[in-house]
């Protein structure tokens, strides 16, 4: 029970207390760095802009395409027991079954018989952020044709995908038999989203929480993404901000031309390649005090709710959509972080 | 008369069992004739016209008589029967029957010698006195084979047999006509009972894909049939790849109970075995451990049904290896743990449950991850419950009072857990560091402030800027009761550090399970 005092450590008791072992088991070095956190907001002082990383070179555009463009509801997810790529297939099989199950309840159903939807679980080559990351993997579902003489592929019903990209500070903490992929991103019905993640749950012993993005860290996304370089800006830089009054919340929305947003972003910014909270806090009250010269509100007192960038945009339910590919991986990286702190 | 009695010794000294009482009493046979107009010439009907005062002697009589074969058509022949079949009846009812005894009226009943209506008075009133012997069963299976008797008493014969499963000796060779059981869900009018039969019986070896498809066929055939969902859900259960159900999240009764006839009879014969009364773990498959609070924002309970992991094991076994099939300890399934003694037999072979948070309501696997030196065990409970605490906060996240309740009794079934271990669970420590800055003092203070006095020790100045600053916050401004309660659990805390010190240490180090 005690976390200090292990097979390796010396006999006394009293010299436990401050002896911390470097060969710690996972639960221990998790503990640790429970303890040591005084406070449990993520506010790094700084963060690294989002840059091209070296393996968006390799993946292909045209299936990056797949990822653009669409809104993915955000969930942390806590490590997978006993999960192997290898066993694609089977999985495939298995929860196959169990969608049909689960639309006929009560109905048994073999595994393995023909349905009218299809389960496909692949990995996807290329989205991590270092070569430790376990590969991403994506699950489908598709609805099959009735007609055989149609070609099998038919309509995609649902899409999710895990993945991890820069999670070291949770991959240190699991040991072998865990797979580490903190993110998860759903596109689809909600109820397919539910029983998706009831079974994972049941078979690899994980926990899907949704995850959610406070205004903090939006502001935080907004500097970043205005910080990115664009070749051409595809849309503008907008703000959402939710009044909670009767009968109905008040809706504030704020739109600015990009390239005025990152002249603003320009005039703030300081150190190269790197976002502070100052240039962060900077930024957004030049915003807020430029609103309330015109229109004499405090927005400082809302909610911001949506932040809306030509690289993505994203909502605090947790919901994102990715516009740019260049900075998908970028993109990512934030939101594993995000989900890595959940998760801990 | 002489003839006769030779005859009958000789069949005495033949039986292979002879209850000792009935032997002394041999000399008291008397044979009288019959009022029938026709004697058999070597069957002669025992006639107990005058009444017997030992009540076995009359059994063996009838039971010789049933055995014997009802004689031909004679008008006082029903008299005979009647009081024999009281006979039967009122010594089964009173002190249950013998195992030689249903040995032989099983096979009376079954081979259709008698009426519809004799066969269907026996099998009421074969109540066992201790046991029964599966050479019986397995000789009346075969009789059913024959066909001889008729749907309504093969029914009848089904009924009684799941009813009385519990008391038959060894069940070895009646899994070995599991075939049989199987082929006869074809007939309707038997499938519910042989359903209920064949749940009893089956074990991992009987479950074959084409077993399988034959189920699901009778499914579509029938439709959703509550036994048949059982038997499915059982299979699922041994070998879930072959297979996919989902079950209703309530108790559902699967089977009626069809012990109604006996049931009486069968307490009976329970208090004379000293049996202990099993639970009715038998009928229901599916969540045990179901809350008995209505969840209105989530449909299922929070802690997870206890279910044991097959499914990984699964996984790649494309084929059975030699030595899988040479290999005979088979691993429990973590359901059919019941008590202690079986834990600690199989403590090496335990399938453990698929979603490690189920442990929490289950005493005996607490006792297992206590012992247990697999990290992976204790860091999947770890993220279990760190997230479920989150999650079901009502003050963390989201302020959601409604379900204050539930959340308590969450915590309570936590902190019994870690009073059962007398250890604290880490990620109840990281739980309150993160929580207790926003928590208003009110809700569920008894439950938090239990949490509290189950930290791990630790170093003061560590879990001073954690801990003690913000309930130092919270004590100055508030009631003297809350100070008090702040008090007390800070007192425990202490006794709880005090405890874990004094123990030796050199015990800690070979039994150190960081939980």
């Amino acid at each position: 029970m005690d976390p200090y005092d292990a097979s390796e450590s010396t006999p006394s008791a009293s010299s436990h207390l401050k002896d911390y072992l470097i060969g710690a088991t996972p639960l221990q070095k998790r503990l640790e760095s429970v303890r040591k956190q005084t406070s449990f907001v993520p506010t790094p002082p700084r963060r690294k802009i989002p840059q091209c990383s070296q393996l968006q070179e390799d993946v292909d555009p045209h299936k990056v395409a797949f990822f653009l463009h669409k809104q993915w509801t955000l969930y942390s997810v806590t490590p997978l027991y006993q999960f192997s790529y290898s066993n694609l297939r089977e999985y495939a099989r298995l929860l196959n079954a169990f969608i049909a199950a689960e639309k006929q309840k009560g109905l048994a159903v073999e595994v393995g018989e023909d349905f009218n939807i299809k389960v496909i679980f692949s990995t996807l080559l290329g989205m991590k952020g270092t070569q430790r990351d376990p590969e991403a993997f994506l699950v489908q579902i598709l609805s099959k044709s009735q007609m055989p003489s149609e070609n099998r592929e038919g309509k995609v019903l649902w899409t999710g995908w895990f993945c991890c990209i820069f999670g070291d500070s949770l991959l240190e903490t699991v040991s072998q038999d865990f797979t580490c992929l903190p993110l998860f991103l759903a596109n689809g019905a909600e109820s397919n989203t539910a029983i998706i993640r009831t079974w994972f749950q049941k078979t690899f012993d994980c926990h899907f929480s949704p995850l959610a993005i406070n205004a903090f860290n939006l502001s935080w996304m907004a500097a970043m993404w205005t910080a990115c370089k664009m070749d051409r800006y595809m849309a503008t830089t907008e703000f959402l901000w939710s009044v909670p009054c009767s009968p109905q919340s008040l809706d504030i929305s704020y739109a600015i031309h990009p390239e005025d947003a990152k002249a603003l972003w320009d005039s703030v910014h300081k150190t190269p390649g790197e976002v502070t909270q100052e240039e962060v806090d900077l930024f957004m009250d030049c915003l807020y005090s430029h609103f309330h010269r015109h229109f004499k509100i405090h927005l400082s007192a809302t909610r911001l709710v949506r932040v809306s960038t030509s690289v993505a945009s994203a909502h605090t339910d947790g919901k994102i959509k990715i516009l740019c590919h260049k900075y998908l991986i970028g993109v990512l990286a934030y939101l594993t972080e995000l989900a890595i702190f959940q998760v801990e | 008369m002489s003839p006769q009695k030779r005859v009958k010794n000789s069949q005495a000294q033949n039986r292979t069992s002879q209850v000792s009482s009935c032997q002394t009493n041999l000399s008291a046979w008397k044979a009288k004739p019959s009022n029938s107009k026709s004697i058999l010439k070597q069957n002669t009907v025992e006639d107990c016209e005058h009444a017997d005062d030992q009540a076995e002697d009359a059994l063996q009589i009838t039971l010789e008589y049933f055995e014997k074969g009802p004689t031909k058509t004679s008008e006082s022949k029903n008299k005979i029967l009647e009081k024999h079949l009281k006979t039967v009846e009122s010594m089964a009812w009173k002190n249950g029957l013998a195992a030689e005894a249903i040995d032989i009226l099983l096979n009376v009943a079954l081979s259709g010698k008698f009426g519809n209506a004799v066969n269907t008075r026996i099998l009421k009133c074969m109540i066992p006195e201790t046991l029964i012997s599966e050479h019986s069963v397995v000789k009346a299976v075969s009789w059913l084979c024959v066909g001889k008797c008729s749907s309504s008493t093969k029914v009848l014969f089904y009924r009684w047999l799941v009813a009385m499963f519990d008391f038959i000796d060894h069940k070895e060779q009646i899994n070995l006509l599991y075939g049989f059981f199987f082929a006869s869900l074809q007939d309707d009018a038997l499938c519910p009972y042989v359903c209920h039969l064949l749940y009893l019986l089956t074990k991992k070896e009987n479950v074959k894909p084409f077993r399988v498809r034959k189920l699901l066929d009778l499914q579509a055939k029938m439709g959703m049939q509550p036994h048949l969902q059982a038997l499915l859900s059982l299979y699922k259960f041994f070998v879930p790849t072959l297979i996919s159900v989902t079950l209703p999240v309530r108790k559902k009764i699967y089977f009626k109970s069809s012990e109604n006839m006996w049931n009486s009879a069968l307490l009976a014969v329970r208090l004379r075995n000293r049996q202990p009364f099993p639970e009715p773990l038998k009928l229901v498959l599916g969540p045990a451990n179901v809350r008995p609070l209505k969840r209105k924002w989530n449909s299922h309970s929070v802690i997870p049904v206890l279910n044991s992991g097959s499914y990984t094991k699964e996984f790649g076994k494309k084929e059975m290896s030699l030595s899988d099939c040479l290999n005979h300890s088979r691993s429990l399934p973590v359901e059919q743990l019941q008590n202690f003694s079986q834990l600690l037999k199989n403590i090496h072979c335990l399938e453990l449950p698929s979603q490690m948070g189920s442990v929490l309501n289950n005493s005996l696997l607490l006792h297992y991850i206590n012992c247990v030196r697999d990290e992976s065990v204790l860091l999947r409970l770890y993220h279990w419950l760190s997230q479920t605490l989150q999650e079901e906060c009502i003050w963390y996240k989201v302020n959601n009072y409604e379900h204050g309740k539930d959340f308590a009794n969450f915590l309570d079934t936590i902190i019994r857990a870690q009073c059962f271990l007398q250890e604290g669970f880490y990620s109840c420590e990281a739980f309150l560091y993160k929580s207790l800055p926003l928590w208003d003092g009110l809700c569920c203070r008894s439950q938090f402030l239990q949490l509290v006095s189950w930290i791990p020790f630790s170093s003061f100045s560590e879990v001073k800027p954690l801990l003690f600053d913000h309930l130092a916050q919270l004590f100055f401004t508030s009631t003297i009761y809350f100070k008090c309660s702040v008090l007390q659990s800070l007192k425990e805390l202490l006794q709880n550090w005090l405890l874990w010190l004094s123990v030796d240490v050199r015990m800690k180090h070979l039994t150190s399970s960081p939980l």
